[in-house]
């Protein structure tokens, strides 16, 4: 068993860098220890053995081959050819940084953005109350009423003074107001759903008859009447 | 050519110099490769790799600083050496099993029974130091083979002289642990 503060400094003597105090520290102990004695002949008659056998002086290559090869390796790598060497590096990048942009407005947009108009709307409509609810129906079918009724009765009798000019912004708002209620209220009520299937379907009618449709207001007049959508409405808020 | 103006004329893109400074340090680079890979296809990649790395950032080498441009490539193919090792751990035990077929066959007039002792002691140096890590073996084979001073090692490597000791320490011992007493004694 080698001391093992000595073990570092038998090699670095066998080399012959150990210096100074060191070295003699060394000697010093070498003539006393006789184990690190042993190892440090041991180490000295391997390390000298090794020139002994020296490894084989290196082969002689083909210098050129070698010398084509660092050279193809000094070319700048990837060179384009064809009209893209002539277009700057950033050109070919520009589309791909827009689509990875595009994909990740639309990742924000669906699933990280706070704000969704819609989705806190029918939220909100879910939570209401029953009778606020009634009250929202209410409201709603007034609304509806009179342009149904312009329709069903009056403005289509012969020898009255013809249909009221609709508000185009009115019957979209009422459009809108209608897939709101059924978001929020059809599910419970499968009456009102149909109820109110029907009224978009004759609001829808009423905004292209501005954009002169093939529909006419005596067409209406009969899906009205035959869907009894008015006493429907009536019975329905009464509820 | 002075190495200084080759240098100058490399920075400046001359295909013309860096031929030039290829040439005048082949040898010893390929040397170093060969020493430290004990193949030579690993050491033709080593040289390649030297070469391109050097010459891709010679403009980083400054000529009065550095102590010259031989010693600064030399630097260089140290650390491609050892990264080229490290690359191919897997390939590092197989290295001593090739080494024993690419000894030069004995010369004429010699002893069969001595060149075979040489032989397979020279294989258990190499399959010892195929056991090293890549650092190891490259401070044994700067101490050993090229005769560096520690203070050079560190100074190549860019460490501490303990460190170098340390690492020099260990790889001695390693190839102490690989020979038996009888492969000394057919030697001697």
């Amino acid at each position: 068993m080698t001391c093992p503060r000595f073990k570092k400094d038998m090699v670095v003597n066998i080399y012959g860098e150990l210096n100074g105090k060191r070295r003699r520290r060394l000697e010093g102990h070498l003539a006393r220890c006789a184990s690190c004695r042993e190892e440090f002949e041991t180490t000295r008659k391997v390390l000298a053995s090794l020139e002994k056998a020296p490894a084989e002086s290196p082969p002689e290559i083909d210098w050129e081959r070698n010398w084509n090869t660092i050279e193809a390796g000094l070319e700048p790598a990837g060179r384009r050819s064809g009209f893209l060497s002539a277009l700057p590096r950033w050109w070919v990048y520009a589309p791909l940084a827009l689509a990875v942009l595009f994909i990740l407005g639309l990742a924000v947009g669906r699933y990280w953005w706070p704000w969704r108009p819609t989705t806190l709307v029918t939220a909100k409509l879910r939570t209401i109350s029953p009778a606020t609810e009634q009250a929202l129906l209410s409201r709603y079918f007034e609304d509806v009423k009179p342009i149904l009724l312009d329709y069903a009765h009056d403005g289509t009798k012969p020898g009255s003074e013809g249909l009221l000019p609709t508000d185009r912004v009115m019957v979209r708002s009422l459009l809108v107001q209608n897939v709101l209620l059924k978001r929020a209220l059809a599910r419970k009520n499968p009456t009102l759903a149909d109820l109110l299937d029907d009224l978009g379907m004759i609001l829808t009618e009423i905004a292209n008859l501005q954009a002169q449709d093939t529909t006419t207001p005596e067409s209406l007049k009969n899906v009205i009447n035959e869907r009894r959508v008015l006493s429907r409405m009536r019975r329905l808020e009464k509820i | 050519m002075d190495e200084t103006l080759l240098v100058q004329a490399a920075q400046a893109g001359n295909r013309t110099a860096l031929r030039e400074l290829f040439e005048q340090n082949k040898r010893k680079i390929f040397a170093l490769a060969y020493q430290y890979a004990r193949n030579r296809e690993d050491a033709e990649d080593i040289l390649q790799e030297t070469f391109i790395k050097a010459f891709r950032r010679i403009h980083t080498f400054r000529i009065q600083e550095e102590t010259s441009f031989a010693s600064w490539l030399f630097r260089v193919g140290i650390n491609c050496s050892i990264d080229y090792l490290r690359r191919n751990k897997a390939r590092r035990t197989e290295l001593g099993s090739d080494v024993l077929a690419a000894v030069p066959a004995a010369a004429k007039g010699s002893d069969p029974q001595r060149e075979h002792a040489r032989r397979e002691f020279r294989h258990r140096v190499d399959r010892s130091l195929a056991g090293l890590s890549p650092r190891q073996r490259m401070i044994f084979l700067l101490k050993h083979d090229q005769q560096f001073s520690i203070r050079e090692i560190a100074v190549q490597l860019q460490c501490t002289e303990g460190s170098v000791k340390t690492h020099l320490f260990r790889a001695v011992s390693a190839i102490k642990r690989g020979f038996k007493n009888p492969a000394l004694e057919d030697l001697s």
